[in-house]
């Protein structure tokens, strides 16, 4: 659905934030990992029409996103990863503005819109109240409202679990996984689990480029039986991880826990682990930075 | 801890790009004034431009301006950590509140005097140009630099970043501290051109004046031309303790903000909590409605433009409208218009009647700075908006089109001036039924008003709104826009007079009660035309140029603009230009091939000129004219005169005279035929209208001759300055240079200002002729006693008007009137009956009366120069008249006119006043030292 062909970003400051980017991103959920700076922010706004990437193409179905910016934003919803409000403006009445923007003209459709959005992210109680004195996952389930409006074919989301409370989360994941079902999601965050959770594809960005795309089915089967784990003292993991490709270190109550990658057995008390996506995404992480 | 956050506040500073922007506003501003001879700060006449004298008066005035510059950096001081959200990072660390406020404080400050470095800077370089005429120039002495710059300059800029920082501090808003500094700003303005008016109050105002420019003018008052080149004031007295006062004043401002800030954010205020407990109260009160089934609605697949155009444009004008500052802002402009009016409707304390033709020309020029700033700060605002609120991103997703952006943010801004405009005519409305003035209409404020103002206005806001969208950030919009006026108005004085290069320029039109806007409201008209078609290609890039998203450079909009143009937006832009050429060219035929286009400068040299070339001729014997016999037909509709007249000239003189010089000193009056008994044109010179005729035989003195002559005028379409005001469709008021040729040479229309005739390479100054120089006596400025017989024909339904008695009249399609008398000097005056000058009828006994003219003659005499044409009113059974001074002269108030009056002072001797006297019915002209 979603054809990203050799996209490069190049900021003005010079930093390459895209780095030839090609991706496939079928119907469904889509997930993006990456760490801090790798380009995922990027890569959506750039989807999303708000910047033109220095070289390469992008096509949702048969709209050329960079010729035609306009036929996607119908189509469109968009969570940034980081946004403000208008001061002096209620969720309800805010909400009621974006559909008309988004192209929702008749009033009722409106009223309908807007009504089942606040309910579903939980924001029916304060719609009348101003959008500037939301709490930060207030804002944000009010960002996610937004990028809902008009049933889009793609529905773009930027870290849009950040700041919200358990509940809401699990709210969240459910109402995406639902509308998920039939259109383009992309989803970026850095909670591996709500990629496990929900994506039947990813794909991991790490300084500008791909390291890592599928489904994280079979990426965690491509693991299965690599992933080496020991309990540790702190003082020990330098020398270990001189001796062993240490994908992640995790406390657990005052000691080290290391997960290490081996095709064999390393010996000296490593044990063998079922590996999550954690472990695809951390030795995908150590892969790169080794290549680097 | 302090130096440290002094000295990073001061290197942030200086990197911002506010620094260098306003450091370069000002230098340029101040190389201009130095550099431009028609514009002069503190220097002119014998003063030089760099005279310690003047270095001062720029330092002084430069503050003032430089005041909204320094804002922008100390405001900025606290307001950044709010809206960077950086702020609770930095309170919660070790630093004090102390440190924190001043140390940034002083950075800020070390930062803003570097940049008024500029001033002198500018000074010094200015001075050293080339092209500057050396005798206006004095030697630079860096003493006179220190002085201006350290004790003059500096103590306000300390005073004024202070109280504006102080300001900011308490307010942590940038849109208060902007208010506060306009509202600052008025009520100075304000407070001295009422207090200004008191000589009584000048040391008081001396004193307590924030900019030290009273204290400085009142030291220097007295002072020749050759102090003010040589010495700069002692610093003690009055200019000593208006500066320590005001110092004192921004400490105590800071002592202030220091305390009124605090770290922590402020609650809600309890009054708006309960507000807010009961609207939550009642929002849970209603039960959701079921949950709906199903998918949600789909937008339709044509985009709803018009409603989301409805949206954007009710959204904008809430933000606009509801803001706290647009509230405030009206009420500043209330003020400034309401001063403006109370003391420019007045003469010395005597208010005049408030007509509408005469309170709109003030209520206009009250607008003119203001709407600007207001223009350009919105424009700002609008634009940014959604950046600012870090929004964009939303926004800029949906499918609304880029123009229901542009569109809206234009229409805001233009209605914020346009509601300005309103209460701008409220005002003076208010006024003049305050002041007993009832004949109100309506009409009168929206055509002559309103609308062309406003429509004005919406130039700039356009203008304003793209400036935004093509800059970087929004100060560096603001900046561009400053810079863009300064230019302007530099343009404009160095002789780029033309309104079409001059961007939303569009002239009002010379009210009066008796010919209203008469037609001259069109050249104003077509030039709107015209910029419209230059307005909507500038919408057009607004919208396709926008910032869409992130994207922060232009290049790649700029590269996609061609293919972006194509279809509608294209279409738009091109009947915008269809109807920029259009217009355009309308305009271009009216002002330069039917009228003449002349520049200023233009006139001057040809002033210079002629003098250069005819002067010489001034003492040549001439004859002098001792009956006239005119025939005037007037075709007021038309704006066109025909003319055929016969002087009978006679020798006055002792010496055979051989040459007989004949000009024309009228722009608009064609000269078409002479004829002069026994004599023959030798010479005629185009360009100056200069005849000279050889006699075949000299005319012995007392010899008399006829001299035969038909002309015209005619003014046709429109002019790009100066309005024809003379031959109008209701009012004509044609005097005798404008009728008919004038014979002999002589200073009348000659270069006075001594700097401009340096410049031409004239003598300073033309002197009056020698006490012994009896040639003298042959001339005096009045001319010769004639007779005249005065026959004028006019449109049927006015009235005529010439000196003397009426000897017959004649109705039907066109009314005569013969008159047969002497006179010294001859005019003619038309005008419709079917609207009678309103003041016409006023009571002469003390009652108002209007002046219509002050005899053209008497402006040329250096002496009545300085009072003034515009003398306006009359009172007090004529015993009393006002004269305003211009700009540049002082007269005092009130003139007794005592009978006998008329002999002693030559100045007066040719004011007239027309008005219909009590009792007679009929307009007559009087002299002033008579009574009725
Ligand atoms: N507007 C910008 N100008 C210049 N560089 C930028 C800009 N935005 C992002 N970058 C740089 O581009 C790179 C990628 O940034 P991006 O925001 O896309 O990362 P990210 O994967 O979203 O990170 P995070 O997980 O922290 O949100 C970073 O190195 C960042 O510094
Ligand atoms: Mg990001």
């Amino acid at each position: 659905m979603l054809e990203l062909n050799d996209v490069s970003h190049v900021y003005a400051n010079g930093t390459r934030a895209l780095d030839h980017v090609t991706l496939s991103i079928p119907r469904g959920m889509y997930g993006l990992l990456g760490p801090n700076g790798a380009g995922k922010s990027t890569l959506m706004r750039t989807v999303a029409t708000l910047q033109t990437p220095t070289e390469g193409s992008i096509r949702f179905g048969d709209i050329d996103i960079i010729a035609e910016p306009e036929r996607l934003r119908r189509t469109l919803g968009y969570l940034p990863q980081d946004f403000g409000v208008y001061p002096r403006v209620s969720a309800y009445d805010m909400l009621d503005h974006m559909a008309v923007l988004k192209g929702i003209a008749s009033a009722s459709d409106r009223k309908q819109t807007v009504e089942t959005l606040l309910q579903q992210v939980n924001l029916w109680n304060v719609r009348k109240k101003a959008l500037a004195g939301f709490s930060g996952g207030m804002r944000q389930r009010f960002g996610i409202a937004q990028a809902l409006i008009g049933n889009p074919e793609l529905i773009i989301v930027d870290e849009p679990t950040a700041g919200l409370d358990p509940e809401e989360r699990n709210r969240f994941l459910n109402l995406l996984a639902e509308i998920g079902e039939n259109v383009v999601v992309i989803l970026s965050t850095h909670i591996v689990e709500d990629v496990s959770d929900l994506c039947p594809r990813m794909a991991v960005l790490a300084g500008g480029r791909i390291q890592l795309e599928g489904a994280p089915l079979e990426l965690i089967q491509s693991t299965r039986s690599r992933i080496w784990m020991k309990l540790i003292e702190r003082a020990e993991l330098d020398s270990y991880r001189e001796r062993y490709e240490v994908i992640s270190t995790r406390l657990f109550s005052g000691r080290t826990v290391v997960h290490v990658l081996s095709d064999s057995d390393p010996g000296n008390g490593f044990t063998l682990v079922e590996g999550g996506l954690e472990d695809v995404y951390f030795s995908t992480l150590a892969q790169s930075r080794r290549a680097a | 801890m302090f130096l440290q956050v002094a000295k990073f506040e001061f290197a942030y500073q200086r990197s911002s790009p506010v620094f260098w922007v306003t450091g370069i506003i000002f230098f340029l501003l101040t190389f201009a004034g130095m550099t431009i001879d028609q514009i002069q700060v503190g220097s002119g006449g014998n003063v030089h431009a760099n005279s310690p004298f003047a270095i001062s008066q720029q330092h002084l005035i430069w503050t003032l301006f430089f005041m909204f510059a320094s804002t922008a950096f100390v405001a900025n001081v606290v307001v950044r950590d709010d809206e960077t959200r950086f702020g609770p990072i930095l309170r919660s660390t070790r630093i004090t509140k102390f440190d924190y406020l001043m140390g940034r404080f002083s950075g800020a400050l070390a930062a803003i005097v570097i940049v008024y470095a500029a001033v002198p800077l500018a000074i010094f370089l200015g001075s050293t140009m080339p092209w500057l005429d050396k005798e206006t120039l004095g030697p630079n002495r860096i003493g006179d630099y220190l002085y201006a710059f350290f004790l003059l300059a500096l103590p306000t800029i300390f005073t004024m970043s202070a109280i504006f920082f102080a300001l900011a501090t308490a307010t942590r808003s940038m849109m208060w501290t902007y208010i506060g500094i306009v509202a600052f700003f008025i009520f100075n303005t304000v407070a001295s051109s009422i207090l200004g008016r008191r000589p009584e109050l000048e040391t008081a105002i001396a004193y307590g004046e924030p900019f030290g420019l009273g204290a400085y003018s009142l030291v220097t008052k007295y002072w020749t031309s050759a102090e003010r080149n040589s010495a700069n004031p002692d610093f003690a007295g009055v200019l000593l303790w208006n500066r320590l006062l005001w110092i004192g004043i921004g400490i105590a401002f800071l002592a202030l903000g220091q305390k009124l800030y605090r770290f922590a954010e402020p609650g809600m205020s309890a009054r708006r909590e309960r507000k807010q407990k009961r609207q939550e109260a009642k929002a849970l009160a209603d039960a959701p409605p079921s949950a709906p089934a199903g998918a949600l609605p789909r937008p339709r697949s044509r985009l709803p433009v018009l409603a989301q155009l409805a949206i954007r444009t009710k959204f904008e004008m809430r933000q606009i409208f509801r803001s706290p500052a647009y509230v405030v802002l009206l009420l500043l402009a209330t003020l400034l218009v309401f001063s403006n009016l109370w003391s420019g409707n007045e003469i010395y304390g005597t208010p005049s009647l408030p007509r509408t033709v005469a309170i709109l020309p003030i209520l206009t020029g009250s607008f003119g700075l203001i709407s600007i700033i207001i223009a350009i700060y919105y424009a700002g605002e609008v634009v940014w908006r959604e950046r600012d609120r870090k929004i964009h991103e939303i926004i800029d997703a949906t499918p609304m089109p880029s123009w229901v952006y542009v569109v809206p943010k234009t229409l805001g801004v233009v209605l914020v001036l346009l509601s300005t405009v309103a209460i701008g005519a409220l005002v003076a409305i208010s006024l003049q039924l305050m002041r007993g003035f009832t004949d109100i209409s309506i009409m009168q404020y929206l055509l002559w008003f309103v609308l062309p103002i406003g429509v004005n206005m919406t130039f700039v806001a356009v203008l304003a709104v793209l400036v935004q969208v093509l800059s970087p950030n929004k100060y560096a919009g603001w900046g561009i826009m400053v810079l863009y006026i300064v230019i302007d108005v530099v343009m404009e004085t160095i002789g780029f007079e033309h309104h079409l290069y001059d961007y939303g320029s569009a002239p009002l039109a010379p009210l009066s009660d008796i010919n209203g806007s008469g037609g001259f409201m069109a050249v104003g008209w077509w030039l709107r035309l015209y910029w419209a078609g230059v307005a909507l290609i500038m919408l057009v890039l607004g919208h396709l140029l926008w910032r869409r998203g992130t994207e922060q450079r232009l290049k790649p909009k700029l590269r996609r603009l061609p293919k972006r143009l194509a279809g509608l937006p294209g279409a738009i832009a091109l009947g915008g230009f269809v109807t920029a050429t259009g217009a355009g060219a309308y305009i271009y035929h009216n002002t330069n091939v039917l009228n003449e286009y002349q520049t200023t400068n233009e006139r001057e040299q040809f002033q210079a000129a002629y003098e250069k070339k005819y002067l010489k001729y001034e003492k040549l014997p001439q004859p002098s004219v001792t009956d006239v016999q005119l025939k005037v037909d007037l075709f007021p509709q038309e704006t066109r005169a025909e003319i055929a007249g016969r002087y009978r000239l006679q020798n006055l003189t002792q010496t055979p005279i051989s040459e007989v010089h004949i000009r024309n000193l009228d722009e608009t009056l064609k000269i078409k035929s002479v004829a002069l008994g026994g004599a023959r044109q030798a010479s005629y010179d185009e360009e100056f209208k200069y005849r000279v005729f050889k006699l075949e035989r000299p005319m012995m003195p007392g010899e008399t001759r006829g001299l035969d002559f038909r002309a015209q005028r005619w003014q046709r379409g429109f002019r790009n300055s100066g309005y024809d005001t003379r031959l109008v469709r209701n009012g004509t008021f044609l005097a005798h240079q404008q009728l008919a040729p004038v014979i002999g040479m002589d200073r009348s229309i000659l270069l006075q200002d001594r700097a401009k005739r340096r410049k031409y390479g004239l003598p300073a100054e033309l002197r009056t002729p020698k006490l012994e120089d009896l040639s003298a006596t042959n001339k005096n400025y009045i001319g010769s006693w004639t007779t005249a017989d005065i026959t004028v024909s006019t449109g049927a339904d006015q009235t005529p008007i010439a000196p003397g008695k009426k000897v017959s009249d004649e109705t039907g399609t066109a009314a005569g009137l013969l008159a047969s008398y002497p006179t010294h000097q001859f005019s003619i005056s038309s005008r419709s009956s079917r609207r009678a000058m309103p003041n016409a009828t006023a009571s002469m006994r003390g009652g108002p009366c209007r002046l219509l003219s002050s005899d053209a003659r008497a402006k040329r005499r250096p002496d009545a120069e300085r009072a003034d044409r515009r003398a306006r009113l009359l009172s007090g059974e004529f015993r009393t008249l006002s004269i305003r001074p211009g700009p540049d002269h002082r007269v005092p108030g009130l003139f007794d006119l005592r009978p006998g009056f008329r002999q002693h002072d030559p100045l007066f001797r040719d004011l007239r006043v027309r008005g219909r006297f009590p009792g007679s019915g009929e307009d007559r002209l009087c002299d002033l030292c008579h009574r009725p």
